[in-house]
């Protein structure tokens, strides 16, 4: 056993620590990448919300002229949607997948490391307009025409930056996909992968499904702004209602891509936290591919004001109120194994708990956006504010500051002050509540939403005072948080292997586990593979005969997409520069194109077409000629 | 894209490789990419009042787009070959059926590049909506043939060294082929005879 | 200039800014109104029922980290019944309240007795009443009790008339004409506001929407159709120069003078209106001044320059302004 273990460690030994900062392609690492990299826009997006709440906190503010204050809006959307919340699940799905599907690493290790250098480029690459005061500013889904007419380049770090974000986005769903179908350990079956991975399969199809529809509405968009075409404005034969069904057709989606991960590592959590596997597993998971696939029918229930004939609109209402209903089945699929169970309140378990209040007040307030006269009165006020933010802070914040404090004594190995932890959950909890709640009320009272300011006759003073107020609180509350992380990484207790006892195969393996994930590729019979310990056990026996241990090099299986029989070894690469190579090389591109710069884009073309040849150059082959 | 170890006691034909499947859905991105350009062309055309082609832009003539469409779809024909060929561990076959392949592709590259030009003298992108969308639709399927061009001479040159992935490579060209075909196909229907209809 | 006053203070002192989705002047908004209580109550419901049952499960047993995992019964019948069952039936009902109610709210145009056009610009609100040849801005007058139909569009980016004691929004959007119903069943004022966003200055785009009697709003009417009276005395001659030796002309039209532009709003009966800058500041003769010589300062980014003037002369130009009744 020994031997076979030290044959793996050898494979798996990591070069320099320079070398592996540019070149590694361990999902493990590139996990943690996207989620402290999402972590600092998370920051940043926060810090522009507090100034936003300053200017509003009393009537007639002056502290932002009305263009920082545009700007800081649309950022702080922007920020928020493209890369905070979707990186970051994305991080976690990272991290987490392999692991939980008994492999070794995802399908197309390499391209998973171009994943996270393209968001970091294109992330970094939005952000740059705000260092030159050029921000886009008509907020994060862009209306034309005021976006096709504008001047100055704003918007091109809109359009331009939205589609290379893309490239990754679209990069990370397609190894999702064909890791969760082909990767998984033998015998887990689909009925038997975690629901977490269930979510990632549904959000990765949607991805793939919905992202080309933002690339087509950014592409049409750039081609009006910089090339002379037209298409959203009525004298030319264009419409501007264009951009928006080819906006919400991906953005409604795009919700789901964000609501869906998220309520997966809810399921996660769940489970264990009241020590019972979750009920109705089989309802949970319809419940998340059916939400995945709905998703894409109600895209015009966000046009409801534009004018559209009623039967399209009373569609689309039906629609958007049947797509509750896989929401409601997961709800009530929690409370039913919270119920049926005995639960341990820890930190990860009261954030998902103040999910559940928080995004059902904001599920409620979605179904009340279906009835049309309903949503004609109050959209584009700040009721919908409050809205979005109780389904998003709810629906994907608090369940990914639960996950935080689950996973991280896996990914560090050292355990989180509790103390600290509950502190900030309720820190957080009330700091939302008091942001967020008031503006339901400033909507029904009239007050629409982007506005830099307000008068001071309306009755909205104290209720923006009140979320301003809320806004410190919960920022306290995010402080602690990170407080609370970063104390822990270097000074927590250890954590050991399974601290939580949990259900599914990372908790199979050492905290942090070793780069090869598993000595021995794990064979799995339930939905629970941690909790069968006689299966464990039987991984343990067969390390020591040395059956499914793959040490010949960077190794994983193959099994069959439905019933994941054992079909073959793969061989996977190791380090390697070119993903970040082929990042830069696109950066260059991207660089050339907002820059109106037709040599600089040239050679960005270049050097893609340099990194892609590099990249799938057989450097050092492995396999035998066949011929 | 993650190679393929044979040869091991444990290892079964006939399952896809990764590849495959990664390449299967980059075209799916893709072709909803087209689909939605496409329902774009009719959302604008539907707006329209009065005739379509707008504002007096002659129908476009259907003999020589229909010989570009047919010189990509002929394509399709030596793309099939090299596949099978490159199962079949045949690597002359398949350097010869890709050559042809990529001679097709470059004969649409430069046929329609011609078109585009003489269609630019009737009417241009920023003529108005119509002329957008036909540029868009023309351009950006253009811009995937040469992708794909590349791709089969990036597929040609790695057969030097037939392995598995030189194998893989060569069957996931075919399949980007195919869907360049089928789009050309959607796009000549929808450019060229739909407005007669 | 005192009645405007008063009518201002009315509804700018009154109870909230006259903005408010709760209170109800029309059938229309009475109808979104009701919608709003029962869904509430519904909504407070489901929160209730939830809220109980994870205090029934966080409440009732505690376990250890230590403590063995049970089996227990899967709960699909639960969920099935809790989650899709008695939710469907909920959803069922709340559609056919949604279908019921959206004729309510929906323009009807042909029970409409009169019409309006509203064309929303960058930032203000350009009003006319195409069939009598009245034109103004930031102000939409409508007789009490008459449904009028109002038509909206944009000359430039989308805009959105909110006007939410009357009715629901109803997006201006350039090339496109939508159409809501305002009938006001009491006489008084009513604050709307752009509820799309659409630039630097979006955040200051209200209007005020006055009912009043059908006689009050006929003889309103009427004046508005007429060309401004011609100025009475030498000062307000004067003031005419001023302005027409300005910049004002190429941007401002005042019916019956040479002052023809339509960049900027209708200013023939400015002295009419409530408020300056689409409801930013009230119209008086201080506000007037400070809006002529540095509108920057109150509305930054707006479309209008500053314009120097001396003393006298924008004395006499304020008093011309003052007439335009």
């Amino acid at each position: 056993m020994a031997a076979n273990v030290e044959r793996l460690e050898r494979a798996w030994a990591e070069p320099g620590a320079l070398i592996t900062a540019f070149a590694t392609v361990d999902h493990k690492k590139i996990g943690v990448r996207y989620l402290t990299t999402a972590t600092v826009f998370f920051v940043l997006a926060g810090l522009e919300a507090m100034v936003m709440r300053t200017q509003l906190a009393e009537p007639n503010g002056r502290l932002l002229s009305p263009e920082a204050y545009n700007q800081l809006f649309s950022m702080h959307g922007i920020t928020m949607i493209f890369l905070f919340v979707t990186p970051m699940l994305s991080g976690f799905g990272n991290y987490l997948v392999p692991l939980q599907i008994g492999a070794r690493d995802m399908a197309f290790p390499r391209m998973n490391a171009f994943g996270y250098w393209v968001f970091l480029a294109a992330g970094l690459f939005i952000y740059s307009s705000l260092l030159i005061g050029k921000a886009p500013d008509n907020g994060w889904f862009n209306y034309a025409p005021l976006s096709s007419n504008a001047q100055g380049t704003n918007i091109d770090f809109y359009g331009l930056g939205l589609i290379f974000l893309g490239i990754s986005t679209t990069a990370g769903a397609v190894n999702f996909i064909v890791t969760i179908f082909r990767l998984r350990a033998p015998g887990m079956s689909l009925n038997r992968i975690p629901l977490f991975c269930w979510a990632v399969l549904a959000t990765s199809f949607s991805i793939v499904f919905a992202v080309p529809s933002l690339t087509a509405d950014c592409l049409l968009l750039e081609l009006s702004r910089k090339w002379g075409f037209h298409f959203f404005e009525k004298a030319t034969g264009g419409d501007p209602l264009l951009w928006q069904h080819l906006f919400w057709i991906f953005g409604h989606p795009d919700v789901y891509i964000i609501f869906l991960p998220a309520v997966g590592i809810v399921s996660s959590i769940v489970p264990v936290f009241s020590r019972r596997p979750m009920a109705a597993y089989h309802l949970v998971a319809l419940a998340t591919m059916a939400t995945g696939f709905l998703g894409f029918g109600v895209w015009v229930h966000h046009m409801f004001a534009v004018g559209l004939p009623q039967v399209t609109m009373t569609f689309f209402a039906a629609a958007s109120m049947a797509i509750a209903i896989p929401s409601g089945i997961q709800i009530f699929a929690w409370l039913a194994t919270i119920i049926g169970g005995r639960p341990v309140i820890r930190t990860p378990f009261l954030f998902v708990v103040g999910f559940i209040v928080v995004f059902v007040i904001g599920g409620l307030s979605g179904v009340m956006f279906a009835v049309i006269p309903f949503d004609q009165q109050v959209t584009d006020s700040y009721f919908v504010v409050a809205h979005f933010h109780y389904v998003l802070f709810g629906g994907a914040v608090f369940p990914i500051f639960a996950g935080v404090h689950y996973w991280l004594p896996k990914i560090t190995g050292r355990m989180f002050s509790e103390r600290a932890g509950v502190a900030s959950f309720w820190l957080v909890f009330v700091g939302f509540n008091l942001t967020f709640f008031p503006m339901h009320i400033a909507g029904l009272l009239g007050m629409p939403r982007r506005v830099y300011t307000y008068p001071d006759h309306m009755g909205w003073d104290v209720l923006n005072l009140l979320s301003t107020i809320g806004g410190f609180v919960l920022a306290a509350g995010i402080l602690v948080i990170l407080a609370n992380v970063l104390w822990s990484v270097r000074w927590g207790p250890p954590a050991g292997d399974d601290p939580w006892d949990g259900n599914t195969l990372e908790w199979a393996t050492t905290s942090p586990p070793p780069p090869y994930n598993f000595p021995v590729i794990p064979v799995v019979r339930s939905a629970d593979p941690n909790w069968d310990r006689e299966d464990r056990s039987a991984d343990a026996r067969r390390l020591e005969h040395g059956e499914l241990v793959l040490a010949d090099g960077h190794e994983t299986v193959s099994t069959g997409e439905v019933d994941a029989e054992l079909e073959r070894v793969l061989r996977m690469p190791t380090d390697s520069p070119w993903p970040l190579a082929l990042a830069l090389s696109l950066t260059v591109l991207f660089v050339g194109l907002i820059a109106s710069s037709n040599l600089i884009a040239w050679v960005g073309v270049g050097l893609v077409l340099a990194s892609l040849a590099a990249w799938h150059y057989p450097w050092t082959p492995h396999e035998e000629e066949l011929a | 894209m993650t190679e393929l170890v044979v040869g091991r006691p444990d290892a079964t034909p006939g399952a896809r490789p990764t590849g495959w499947w990664g390449m299967v859905l980059l075209i799916a991105t893709e072709a909803t990419l087209f689909a939605l350009l496409l329902a774009t062309y009719f959302y604008l055309r539907f707006e329209t009042v009065g005739g379509w082609p707008p504002d007096g832009i002659t129908d476009p003539t259907i003999l020589k787009p229909l010989l570009a469409t047919l010189i990509l779809l002929a394509a399709v024909v030596p793309f099939a070959v090299a596949s099978a060929a490159a199962d079949r561990l045949r690597p002359p076959v398949v350097q010869l059926a890709l050559a042809c392949g990529i001679v097709l592709g470059v004969g649409f590259l430069v046929f329609q590049y011609v078109l585009v030009q003489e269609s630019l003298d009737r009417f241009r992108p920023g003529t108005n909506a119509y002329g957008s969308i036909f540029y868009a639709l023309v351009g950006l399927h253009f811009v995937h043939v040469a992708v794909g061009g590349i791709l089969a001479l990036w597929a040609l040159a790695r057969t030097w060294r037939f392995d598995r992935t030189a194998i893989v490579t060569v069957r996931v060209t075919a399949l980007y082929w195919y869907f360049l075909a089928v789009v050309a196909a959607v796009v000549f229907l929808t450019l060229y005879l739909s407005p007669r209809g | 200039m005192g009645a405007t006053l008063t009518l201002a203070a009315f509804g700018l002192a009154g109870c909230g800014g006259g903005q408010s989705t709760l209170v109800v002047r029309s059938d229309a908004s009475g109808r979104i109104d009701s919608l709003w209580w029962v869904m509430l109550v519904g909504s407070a419901i489901v929160v209730a029922v939830v809220l109980a049952l994870l205090a029934l499960g966080l409440l009732r047993r505690r376990g250890t980290p230590a403590e063995e995992r049970k089996q227990r019964r899967p709960g699909t019948t639960f969920v099935a019944i809790a989650g899709v069952a008695i939710p469907s039936v909920v959803l069922v009902a709340l559609f056919a309240l949604t279908v019921d109610a959206l004729p309510k709210t929906s323009p009807n145009i042909d029970k409409t007795k009169l019409s309006v056009d509203v064309v929303g610009r960058q930032w203000f609100w350009d009003v006319s009443y195409p069939a009598d040849g009245a034109r103004t801005a930031n102000e939409i007058h409508i007789p009490v009790g008459v449904p009028v139909d109002v038509r909206v569009t944009s000359k430039d980016v989308i805009h959105s008339l909110w006007v939410p004691e009357l009715n629901r929004k109803v997006d201006a959007i350039p090339g496109r004409t939508n159409h809501v119903v305002f009938d006001a069943r009491t006489a008084g004022i009513y604050r709307g506001q752009c509820a799309e966003f659409c630039g630097l200055q979006h955040a200051h785009m209200a209007l005020y929407v006055v009912a009043e009697p059908r006689a009050d709003f006929e003889r309103w009417l009427r004046r508005t159709a007429a060309p401004a009276p011609p100025p009475a005395n030498a000062d307000l001659e004067r003031g005419q120069q001023v302005l027409l030796g300005s910049a004002c002309e190429y941007c401002h039209r005042i019916a019956g003078t040479n002052a023809s532009g339509t960049v900027g709003p209708d200013l023939t009966h400015l002295a009419t209106r409530m408020t300056l800058g689409a409801a930013t500041i009230l119209n008086g003769r201080g506000n007037l001044a400070g809006w002529i010589l540095d509108p920057q300062h109150i509305k930054p980014g707006n479309k209008m320059p500053g314009t120097a003037l001396t003393g006298p002369d924008l004395q006499s130009l304020l008093d011309y302004l003052e007439s335009l009744r």
